[in-house]
């Protein structure tokens, strides 16, 4: 399984929290950075293909994210998506019915020749019929809309662009346009928020039928406005702990799967897209930012749109080779993250080999001892009231226990 | 040997002692500017702290005004209230001293707990008033103290100024004069004593010593009179003040003998080295022992470094043979060490030179005092670490050192001196006054109560005015108890300690709260108790690490999150575990400062 992600580091204005790549203002370049992606593509597309890339090219899933994608309007997203079409002679996005591919994803094996799931990140404010109807008949089969709050002071509160009203108008239009398989990400943490407002916000979008949702806990990322000057009613993460529990009641209570620690979705509708992150399936990143795991080699390009738009080809800032060993821990971490699916040390084993899984395992063993993880059999699982506390976990999995005491 | 004087210099701190030295150095062509830098005091913390921590010595040629040629031999000695025992050793070396009072202070309490320490060793006293340059000295005062305090005719006391050289000249004459030259002969049997030593990488240990007689050369061999073990000599020589190897050392010189003794740990400072064809030859009487007073344990943070800390310590006890140390092992903190020191400083001092010299951090227990616990069959116990306590049942009462502590405080602080003694159950046993602004004030004091930041408070509410010395007195029973710490159930047995049962849960109390934020929250909640037996006395809780968790996946940046997790992971290795909580290391080394 393999997925491709394109960067669009485009906004109309940052949001408070945010440490992504993008940038405001910059709108002006999107038409020379679509053919600056397209570049890059072509660089890793068969006929130009060399080395360890050479005839590893072929997607199971796209996904369009940002930054803000739906700011290339109608007639950019065309340009790219025809141009990689004909760049990618793999990638097609025909089959694109929502829902009856979604539901083979778990059954999935080996690699198909065909996009299974290609999903665009929309912002409520810039999502106009005419980019969804385009974005339909390109064949996107799955839209991500960064919705954050349905509370106007919350939105405000953080630099937000639109309102509650324009959110729930955006969803609605994408519905009626065709699309079926929508997400939206929430954010708990913002400055003033309470259940009240976070159950309203819950109770909308589920009400709209939408069939996954995303949940962030707000963290305050060095060098962001809201690091730097912190507003007072920011809930402390002990309240983001307790809003979280809740919403993971509420969601779980409306038949929802607590999938992933921040996804949860109906059954039948996990990104596909996401999900291969998490099973350290390979991908490809195109743009600056854009991170990509590919023949076991984790790189990423620079943060750096001009140098981009002047070179495209020539981003990538590092290259990371892990040890078979730390790679076999690396992917145990990012299973784990899958709360249903859990982490199968056998497949892991059959992976890595023995000698690079048993002590990995004795960790395991030692932490589904402390009622940390489940185990049943050879699958392991969070536990799940260690759901928010999860880091002190991965970071067991990753590393060597303390030395104990004699 | 007749125009050989042994002498050292004796001083209550900050006196002048070194400057002194450093005057005399140059003086006799050994050095040629100080550009302030005291020579003797070669370590930096020893620099940093203006106190001389080693013994050390330096051999000085000195041509007197009656046209002869001298050889003086001056031995450095520590000037610190912990140090009493390094001082008798270097005493003992010599046949005299210099006793040198600040002009601007004038006697002081190590002024005279030295003196003493001169006087019992038999020294030829030379009273010397220093610091005359400054504007506020009080040199008939001082000569009055002197009268006064010790017995010493003041009239007698040199006028010097070490800082510029005044009366520096006169002192050489005196010393040259009043001091004996050493007895003994150079074709008697071998006997010299080992007041120090070093360790050379090299070299192997090298023992600084006085011969009283008999002679030394390369190619000797000498014995160690307590252990019997033979070496061969490769090098002798004197100090100038580097080492400089010399054909013959003989009776009355001080100096080195280097033979290849590679084993750490067979040297001890107070052995006499005689020769192996006389083995009959009687050892030269013990020092004035000293017994440790305060113990602490020390653990390497990383359980592997264990044997290299061991070699540390072993290196380092040739330096200061007042150190004595052994293997403990601790529940929570894994195999270590048991050392013993003669106070506070000496323990502060020694923990940060271990730090220094062999790179090693070091986690160090709270200090104790040795506890004398008697048990219901009658017989007692000697306890140096609160973790060893025999059980409650079986014990009939405990007893606890009490020291003789004088303090010498100009009149205007006795009321804030006598109140911060009250506080620690201290027993004011007379009240003197040497002169009109001075009183000395002498109180019965539990160590344990000393070792807990008495000095520095003491030098706080005397705005450093106040000096002190003190002397073991014996053993006092008092009601006391054992306190235990309990980190989620678990006994954390380095962090029990011993109080007096009335001031047990406030102290407890102290503990347990400064415990709680040292801890981090953890993926559970946390109890800390103290208690005395199964008597709990005081709790706090950490609550449950609520969140952290990395949720945004950064478009499948995983090196970045992986990276975060590692991050993570590694200051987790600061970590000590107790049971299953991660305790930092801090904690145990910020308890250690935590009396209040």
């Amino acid at each position: 399984m393999k997925g491709l992600y394109i960067h669009i580091p485009f906004c109309v204005r940052k949001c408070s929290y945010c440490d992504f790549y993008s940038l405001p203002d910059r709108q002006s370049a999107i038409a020379g950075y679509v053919q600056a992606v397209l570049q890059e593509a072509r660089e890793y597309s068969p006929s130009f293909l060399s080395g360890d890339l050479k005839g590893e090219l072929s997607f199971q899933t796209l996904y369009l994210g940002g930054g803000t994608p739906s700011l290339l309007g109608p007639q950019n997203i065309q340009t790219l998506i025809s141009g990689l079409l004909s760049l990618v002679p793999s990638l097609s996005m025909g089959e694109g019915q929502d829902k009856g591919v979604q539901q083979k994803w778990a059954r999935f094996k080996g690699d198909g020749l065909q996009l299974f799931e290609s999903t665009l990140e929309v912002n409520p404010e810039s999502a106009t019929s005419e980019f969804l109807r385009t974005a339909k008949n390109l064949g996107f089969n799955r839209l991500s809309f960064g919705i954050q709050s349905l509370s106007d002071a919350e939105l405000q509160s953080v630099g937000r662009i639109h309102t509650a009203a324009q959110a729930i108008n955006a969803i609605k239009l994408a519905q009626q346009t065709g699309f079926q398989n929508i997400s939206a990400d929430l954010i708990i943490g913002l400055p003033g928020q309470n259940w009240n407002s976070l159950h309203s916000s819950l109770e909308a979008l589920t009400g709209l039928g939408l069939p996954h949702l995303s949940i962030y806990c707000l963290s305050l990322e060095t060098g962001t406005p809201l690091a730097l000057d912190p507003p007072t009613d920011l809930p402390s993460d002990d309240v983001q702990a307790e809003l979280f529990a809740q919403a993971r009641a509420f969601l779980l209570d409306k038949g929802l799967i607590h999938y992933e620690i921040s996804n949860f979705a109906c059954p039948g509708f996990e990104c596909l897209h996401n999900l291969n992150y998490w099973r350290g399936g390979e991908y490809l990143g195109l743009g600056p930012a854009a991170a990509s795991h590919i023949n076991n080699r984790r790189f990423k390009n620079k943060n750096d749109l001009d140098a981009y738009l002047q070179n495209p080809t020539g981003q990538i800032e590092y290259v990371e080779e892990l040890s078979p060993k730390d790679k076999a821990a690396e992917e145990a971490m990012l299973r784990l993250r899958l709360l249903e699916e859990g982490l199968d040390t056998d497949d892991l084993t059959v992976k890595f080999g023995p000698a690079n899984t048993s002590e990995i395992i004795r960790r395991l063993d030692r932490m589904a001892q402390e009622s940390l993880l489940l185990k049943t059999g050879v699958i392991y699982r969070l536990c799940p009231n260690h759901i928010l506390t999860s880091n002190p976990i991965f970071s067991r999995v990753l590393a060597d226990d303390i030395s104990s005491s004699p | 040997m007749e125009n050989i004087r042994n002498f050292c210099i004796i001083a209550h701190i900050d006196h002048g002692k070194s400057t002194l030295a450093d005057r005399m150095l140059e003086m006799t062509g050994m050095i040629h500017t100080t550009e302030n830098a005291q020579v003797l005091d070669s370590m930096d913390l020893e620099r940093e702290r203006g106190i001389t921590i080693k013994a050390k010595s330096v051999r000085m040629p000195f041509k007197s005004q009656d046209g002869k040629d001298y050889i003086l031999n001056l031995i450095d000695t520590p000037g610190h209230v912990d140090f009493n025992y390094e001082v008798s050793r270097s005493l003992k070396a010599c046949e005299g001293a210099v006793l040198l009072v600040d002009a601007s202070q004038g006697v002081e309490a190590q002024t005279i707990a030295n003196a003493y320490l001169a006087i019992d060793a038999g020294l030829e006293i030379i009273p010397v008033i220093n610091k005359i340059d400054l504007p506020n000295a009080m040199v008939e005062e001082c000569r009055q103290q002197l009268q006064d305090t010790l017995g010493i005719p003041g009239k007698s006391a040199l006028l010097v100024s070490a800082k510029d050289g005044t009366g520096v000249g006169e002192l050489f004459e005196a010393i040259v004069t009043l001091v004996p030259p050493p007895k003994g002969s150079a074709s008697e049997p071998l006997k010299c004593l080992i007041f120090d030593s070093f360790y050379d990488t090299y070299r192997g240990v090298i023992p600084h010593i006085r011969i009283f007689s008999g002679s030394l050369k390369k190619g000797d061999k000498i014995m160690i009179k307590s252990t019997g073990q033979i070496h061969d000599v490769d090098e002798v020589g004197y100090f100038i003040p580097e080492l400089k190897p010399a054909e013959i050392i003989t009776a009355g010189d001080v100096g080195y003998v280097g033979a290849i003794i590679k084993k750490v740990g067979s040297i001890h400072v107070g052995d006499t080295i005689i020769s192996p064809e006389h083995p009959e030859t009687e050892g030269i009487p013990g020092f004035r022992h000293t017994q440790p007073m305060v113990f602490c344990g020390i653990y390497p943070i990383n359980t592997n470094d264990y044997i290299k800390l061991t070699a540390a310590l072993e290196k380092f006890q040739l330096n200061d043979s007042s150190i004595i140390y052994e293997k403990e092992s601790s529940a929570a903190l894994g195999w270590g060490y048991r050392l013993g020191f003669m106070g506070m400083l000496h323990m502060e001092i020694t923990l940060e030179r271990l730090k220094r010299e062999y790179g090693q951090e070091l986690i160090a227990t709270m200090p104790s005092v040795i506890y004398k616990v008697v048990l219901t069959d009658g017989t007692s116990q000697m306890i140096d670490n609160p973790s060893k306590f025999p059980d409650p049942t079986r014990i009939d009462h405990i007893e606890e050192p009490i020291i003789t502590l004088r303090v010498f405080v100009p009149t205007e602080f006795v009321g804030p001196i006598m109140a911060l003694s009250d506080e620690k159950r201290a027993k004011l046993v007379a009240m003197e006054h040497p002169d009109k602004k001075r009183a000395m004030l002498t109180y019965e004091f539990p160590l344990a109560e000393m070792i807990t930041g008495y000095y520095d408070k003491l030098k706080s509410v005397s705005r450093g005015y106040a000096s002190m010395d003190y002397d073991f007195l014996g053993y006092k029973a008092g009601d006391f108890v054992k306190v235990d710490i309990l980190v989620k159930e678990n006994q954390v047995d380095a962090l029990s300690f011993i109080s007096i049962r009335e001031s047990a849960s406030t102290k407890s109390r102290g503990l347990i709260h400064k415990l709680r934020k040292l801890i981090p929250r953890q993926n559970f909640e946390i109890p800390l108790q103290a208690a005395i037996g199964g008597k709990i006395i005081a709790r706090e809780d950490i609550v449950a690490l609520r969140k952290d968790v990395l949720a945004k996946c950064y478009g499948g940046d995983i090196t970045r999150k992986r990276k975060l997790l590692e991050k993570q992971a590694e200051g987790k290795k600061k970590m000590k575990m107790v049971g299953s909580v991660e305790v930092p290391q801090e904690a145990f080394l910020l308890l250690l400062k935590m009396e209040e």
